[in-house]
């Protein structure tokens, strides 16, 4: 039997007495899209966060490839890329050293350079590359915090709102990466409130309503 | 410009002050907020209490400089009275000199983010908000200079040298401060508004203005030296500053009336009068002034000033390194590792990066600690004074130990995701800064022995435990408060009682060891395994606690 990339078994989440997230379970197959959708405060940026270990769960747990996440961290988080909402830098480090400190960080040293030049030229970051991140625009350190994602290895990506202050040449490049990877297999879940991102990738789109979401 | 603009404008300003207030006001327990009856008492009590603490504070100081001035004036005469106002004209003149520097620089006009979208983009009156904001700006900072003004007045009525005033009464005490208050108030308003009017004019944007501005900061510059010798040489009576000597009088004419009481009306009147005219001359340029510019140019001090007042140091830094880091830099060549290698490297270029002298200054600190410790306590055998010095190098070996792990902390997204350990990550992050710490008390043990200050072996050997200890304590203490949310804002918690508790701890074991050794004369041998094996065990539970917290941060 195949593993799936990501299994979630009951997993929740509880600010003090209010119930952000209800119980919730749901696998995702090799190559699975799920966009989320959801009005402002319905729990979509808490289940991201459960899913990619920045929060801990209430209850539950969250499989990566079979690799617990809160018990074998490492082997999960090697399978894992996740990308908050508004992404935060190291301000001594510039774009391009941005991109080889995960790259190194994951064991991915191996034809780096290549790697992120075509990554940065694709987003149109290029000329930015030596620029520290406090001097880029909102919409351009998105772009960095997507390369950063893109650039180390995953078999499940988590994404939110990706395309909020993109371009629309951004939002195009991200949605051919994200059907390439979603085709070599990757799993993948995106929260947004940008409706004609589920028909351009044709994903699976699900409506969140007070911290409760059935996958089917 | 309509009343209700007006209403508008006032309601922003007094809202600020009044939020200012509340700020000191919160730091004697008084929420602003606060309706209740009891609270109202409590203001009460408080304005009562430091209204007589201030006043305490002033006679006190009065006093104090009455003391210094006697022996002077018994010896010199009462002339040599003079000599404080023409000091006090000095000060004022430089400081008048100053402002008006960083005038021609950065708008006197500060206004905050919030500031540029709610006044900056209005079609509001340029006149009545610059004179708004001048006299908000002056009102902080005449409080003190009218507190320093009432000091002098107090300690000329007890040297019995103004207006002849012979009783130390409550209405002489009031004429001695007024008086001089009534001069002194109307020029520092009049200087201020000279100040602005500079500030005010850069800020027409006239492109021809950049070369105005920097003739003025010259000019600044010369007038302020000359000006400070001329009037040095004047006070110490050389001859070569005789013929400035008009010149001086004719500058300290009113402060030297405020003060001994000479042609008190006509430098009344001249001091309003100047002031009348400078605030006019303001009015009238300031009709035109680009507030947009103003607060391109100030939300930045804005935001450092209100993080000061919140005492939100690491803002503050984070703010001065963007300004000093520039938009960028040119990729490392520093070589690099992969896997938790990559660690080290980035801190390694961040620590490069944001190098200052004030970084180097924090070492020092620690090591002239290190030095009183061993003067004080080997030397002096002083163990009242060692306590506060252990406590200050225990405070700072955890900050600056914990800063690189700390500002980590603050980028939690990307810390999160690495597929590094939590050991991995608190060892790349401590060891150089505990390591250079070890080496620098050495360095002190050392120094210490050359000198002929000998110390025991088993304090030389606890120092890595220790040291490691106190860092591992508090990276114990900022991982127990630690929280996602608060971290994914960039924001990490500082180490607090319980690191200190645990600190001390650390410190307290070879101390107790080395005690014992002593009172039980046991070999020495044994206090050094003891030491060694206490102190292994003390670090190897912390990292392990510290560890099994950063995987709860949740």
């Amino acid at each position: 039997m195949i593993t799936p990339p990501l299994q979630v078994e009951n997993i929740s989440y509880q600010y003090g007495s209010y119930k952000a997230l209800q119980e919730t379970s749901f696998m995702l197959n090799n190559g699975e899209i799920v966009i989320i959708t959801g009005s402002n405060g319905v729990g979509k940026t808490t289940l991201l966060k459960c899913l990619s270990g920045l929060l801990l769960p209430s209850s539950g747990t969250v499989l990566i490839d079979g690799f617990n996440l809160y018990q074998r961290e490492c082997s999960a988080k090697r399978r894992l890329s996740y990308l908050p909402d508004y992404p935060h830098f190291y301000q001594e480090l510039t774009t391009w050293e941005h991109i080889r400190f995960i790259s190194y960080a994951h064991s991915v040293e191996h034809d780096f350079e290549q790697r992120a030049e075509t990554l940065l030229s694709e987003f149109d970051l290029t000329d930015s590359k030596d620029m520290y991140p406090h001097a880029l625009s909102r919409g351009m350190r998105l772009k960095l915090g997507i390369i950063l994602c893109l650039i180390r290895p995953f078999s499940v990506l988590l994404m939110d709102e990706p395309t909020s202050t993109l371009d629309p040449s951004g939002t195009a490049v991200l949605c051919e990466k994200l059907s390439n990877f979603s085709a070599e297999g990757t799993a993948i879940i995106i929260t947004t409130h940008d409706l004609s991102l589920a028909s351009t990738l044709g994903g699976q789109t699900i409506q969140m309503q007070r911290g409760h979401f059935e996958l089917c | 410009m309509n009343s209700a603009d007006r209403q508008s404008i006032l309601t922003i300003r007094s809202k600020q002050f009044i939020s200012s207030f509340g700020y000191w006001l919160t730091l004697v327990g008084y929420d602003i907020r606060d309706r209740s009856v009891l609270t109202y008492i409590y203001l009460l009590y408080i304005i009562v209490f430091f209204s007589a603490w201030i006043l305490v504070v002033m006679f006190f100081l009065s006093d104090l400089l009455a003391n210094t001035i006697a022996p002077f004036l018994a010896y010199q005469g009462i002339a040599f009275a003079g000599l404080v106002p023409n000091i006090g004209t000095l000060l004022l003149v430089l400081w008048c000199l100053y402002l008006i520097y960083k005038a021609a620089i950065r708008s006197p006009l500060i206004f905050s983010k919030d500031d540029a979208y709610l006044i900056c983009q209005t079609p509001a009156d340029r006149r009545f908000i610059t004179l708004t904001w001048l006299f908000g700006e002056w009102l902080s900072k005449i409080v003190f200079i009218s507190g320093a003004t009432s000091v002098i007045g107090f300690a000329f009525l007890e040297l019995d040298v103004n207006y002849g005033i012979r009783m130390l009464t409550l209405g002489n005490l009031a004429i001695a401060s007024l008086k001089p208050l009534g001069i002194i108030i109307p020029i520092h308003l009049g200087l201020f508004a000279v100040v602005w009017i500079i500030g005010v004019y850069r800020l027409k944007g006239d492109t021809k203005l950049s070369v105005i501005m920097r003739s003025i900061r010259v000019l600044v510059s010369i007038m302020g030296g000359s000006f400070f010798i001329i009037s040095i040489g004047s006070i110490l009576n050389y001859s070569f500053f005789a013929p400035f000597q008009p010149f001086l009088e004719l500058l300290s004419f009113p402060l030297v009336s405020a003060f001994l009481g000479d042609a008190w009306w006509l430098s009344l009147a001249v001091s309003i009068g100047l002031m009348i005219i400078c605030l006019a001359v303001l009015w009238k340029i300031s009709d035109k002034v680009n507030l947009s510019r103003a607060a391109q140019e100030t939300h930045h001090f804005q935001a450092q000033q209100v993080a000061f007042r919140l005492g939100d140091f690491d803002r503050i830094n984070e703010m001065n390194d963007r300004k000093r880091l520039g938009a960028s830099h040119l990729p490392s060549k520093l070589p690099s590792l992969s896997g938790a290698w990559i660690l080290t490297w980035k801190n390694i270029v961040q620590s490069l990066r944001s190098f200052t002298i004030s970084r180097i200054w924090s070492w020092l600190v620690i090591f002239l600690l290190m030095i009183s410790m061993i003067i004080v306590g080997v030397l002096l055998k002083n163990g009242y004074f060692l306590f506060p010095l252990i406590f200050s190098w225990t405070v700072n070996i955890s900050k600056k130990t914990t800063s690189r792990f700390r500002k980590d902390l603050g980028n939690w997204w990307q810390l999160n995701s690495l597929p590094l350990s939590s050991r991995l990550i608190i060892l790349h992050d401590l060891v150089p800064s505990v390591s250079l710490t070890i080496l620098l008390t050495w360095l002190t043990f050392w120094i210490s022995s050359s000198l002929g200050l000998s110390i025991n072996p088993i304090i030389v050997l606890s120092v890595p435990f220790v040291i490691a200890g106190i860092s591992l304590s508090a990276i114990f203490d900022i991982l127990r408060q630690s929280n996602s949310n608060i971290l994914q804002e960039g924001r990490s918690p500082d180490f607090g009682l319980v690191g200190l508790i645990l600190s001390f701890i650390c410190i307290g074991i070879p101390t107790l060891i080395y005690f014992l050794i002593n009172k039980f004369s046991i070999l020495p041998v044994v206090g050094m395994l003891a030491t060694i094996l206490l102190g292994g065990f003390l670090v190897i539970s912390l990292q392990h606690l510290s560890e099994r917290q950063f995987r709860r941060i949740g």
